[in-house]
């Protein structure tokens, strides 16, 4: 989801995939899904984080 | 699983953990240590969706499919893990020893890390196999849980309905009644090959009778027919985490296994022998879903085929000239050097006070080529799977002006043309390279070793300015963008012909060999 154009298409579609890889998956999250979440608009997500592919990346915390 | 379920017996491939010696314990712990850590964030990432549904008061009323894994666990560490996949998968596999030094960058964007195939193996339990094994389960079952508080009252109800990542699409259509459409934008569509999984959520059809009866399966030759409950299945042929090409090149003539699922969940009792009408039932059912699916022809080979000649904007040529900065081609779009002599020509402007910066790079930290100027100095490097950098350096900076660098390699090896012979044997070998500033050679190095097949997967090639990783940490991070002024870069590239003499040789190693006929 680097396009923030094709974001916002999707977004106004009510219509959301993120891909999310490794440790972006925090920051993506915090970009997209959470803030389109709202009570009267329908939501689809497909939320595909890295896991459990390879590489196995995680912050140290 | 139901009571009575036999655990698939190990691969002998795969060694005792008794067997293993302390550093390679204490290694192979770490792998999964990690891996457990990257699953645990994951899942903490996917409360927070859940919670940031809960929070608009529609949790009771979503439907929330949570399918978790990578087909089954994955091997393409190889028997001893890997800091590097991108090493392991071309059949780079590094000693324990050497593996120790990445111990506490584990994990890290240092590393580009797998564990090793005792655990992937042991996250398969109780089935057989693992990842890119499709004819067992060990490399395709998949728990998945669906929460939909509003209808599903069932709450922790277990369903062992078959059923495919497929049927979630029109389990999705079913329960928002919208059907599928026939045409989008004129276009008709294909048939809806899913099925929907909705009339599971009711408990009274806990046991009812799977609306899926028929699935096939196939991947890299290995194969597989599910059907009614009977699962025949293609005898593992190729190891998971044996990427060399060099399988049996005849899927088609791989054994059948076969079970009986709905008393032998694991494929643990193949009861082909038993049942030989069932085999042949199955088998033409398998050849008509493979033909109706486009499965066919089945191949064996694995990374050799990503590297085949296929339409891009690459194939065929063999001169690319670039003028000033052009980032981000994708790998199947670069100019393809590996396994091949080539030429890097750069045309430079180098203005008052000297330039720095990336001429043309491919790939990165973990695999890739970097042509580049060092506080005005010219270098070229190759890293070789993140475990050695070679470098070609000038002694002098280069002076304000007009200046042409050259870097020349001429390889050893047949080339790529030997996979067409069922033989890697053209891959990875030596060659040496010459670094030239206005024509004069400034630094000459042989390789022993070239990188085979694959460049970084997930790098590209740049022009006068690099994207993702830095080839060489220790000299620049990214996007270290080029400071003169880039005239012209050619790229000019002499892939190695077989002689009639290498074809003889090769067909006649081959016939030698009839799996790689």
């Amino acid at each position: 989801m680097k396009n923030d154009d094709s974001l916002t298409t999707i977004m106004a579609l009510g219509l959301l995939m993120v891909v999310a890889t490794e440790a972006r998956a925090a920051d993506d999250l915090d970009r997209t899904v959470l803030p389109i979440a709202e009570p009267d608009r329908p939501l689809f997500v497909y939320f595909a984080p890295g896991a459990t592919h390879a590489p196995h990346h995680v912050p140290k915390n | 699983m139901p009571e009575g379920t036999t655990l698939a017996p190990k691969p002998a491939a795969i060694p005792d953990w008794d067997s293993l010696s302390a550093d390679e314990k204490r290694l192979f712990a770490h792998q999964v240590e990690v891996f457990a850590a990257y699953v645990e964030m994951t899942d903490h990432e996917i409360g927070r969706v859940v919670e940031a549904v809960e929070a608009t008061g529609q949790l009771d009323n979503t439907l929330i499919f949570l399918v978790y894994g990578d087909n089954g666990t994955s091997a393409e560490g190889g028997p001893t893990g890997t800091p590097n996949e991108v090493a392991s998968v071309q059949g780079v596999h590094l000693p324990v020893e050497a593996q120790m030094k990445y111990y506490d960058a584990w994990g890290s964007e240092k590393t580009y890390p797998h564990m090793s195939i005792g655990w992937t193996w042991a996250f398969d339990t109780p089935f057989k196999w693992t990842k890119m094994v499709s004819s067992h389960f060990g490399g395709t079952k998949q728990g998945m849980a669906i929460a939909w508080p509003k209808v599903i009252t069932d709450k922790g109800g277990i369903r062992h309905q078959f059923h495919h990542v497929i049927d979630i699409v029109p389990t999705i259509l079913e329960v928002v009644g919208i059907p599928m459409p026939e045409l989008i934008d004129g276009i008709k569509q294909s048939p809806m090959d899913g099925v929907s999984m909705a009339y599971t959520f009711d408990e009274k059809n806990a046991d009812a009778p799977s609306t899926r009866t028929t699935q096939y399966f196939e991947m890299i030759g290995d194969h597989a027919i599910y059907h009614d409950g009977w699962i025949l299945s293609s005898k593992v042929v190729r190891l998971p985490w044996d990427n060399s090409g060099t399988a049996d090149k005849h899927p088609e003539n791989w054994p059948w296994e076969l079970y009986d699922l709905s008393a032998d969940w694991t494929q643990y009792n193949d009861v082909s022998a038993q049942y030989p009408d069932k085999v042949k039932e199955l088998e033409k059912l398998f050849w008509k879903e493979a033909e109706r699916n486009q499965v066919l022809p089945m191949d064996s080979t694995t990374f050799t085929r990503s590297i085949l000649p296929r339409p891009n904007l690459s194939a065929g040529r063999t001169v690319f000239t670039y003028s000033g900065e052009v980032t981000g081609t994708p790998n199947g779009n670069a100019p393809n050097i590996l396994a091949s002599s080539y030429n890097i020509k750069a045309e430079v402007e180098i203005p008052e006070g000297g330039a720095e910066g990336i001429l043309v790079t491919h790939g990165g930290r973990f695999t890739g080529y970097g042509f580049y100027l060092l506080e005005a100095k010219p270098v070229y490097t190759w890293n070789l799977m993140g475990l050695k950098l070679v470098k070609w350096e000038g002694q002098d900076a280069l002076t304000p002006g007009k200046h042409t660098l050259e870097f020349d390699f001429k390889y050893d090896g047949l080339g790529a043309e030997t996979l067409k012979y069922g033989s890697p044997s053209g891959l990875g070998r030596s060659g040496t390279g010459y670094l030239t500033v206005d024509g004069e050679v400034v630094a000459t190095q042989t390789m022993e070793q070239t990188v085979p097949m694959l460049m970084q997967w997930c790098e590209s090639f740049d022009v006068g300015a690099d994207t993702g990783s830095p080839v060489a940490d220790e000299d620049y991070q990214p996007p270290f963008r080029f400071t003169g002024k880039l005239d012209k870069l050619t790229l000019t590239i002499d892939r190695p012909k077989l002689s009639e003499e290498d074809i003889q040789k090769l067909q006649a190693a081959m016939h030698a060999n009839p799996a790689a006929d």
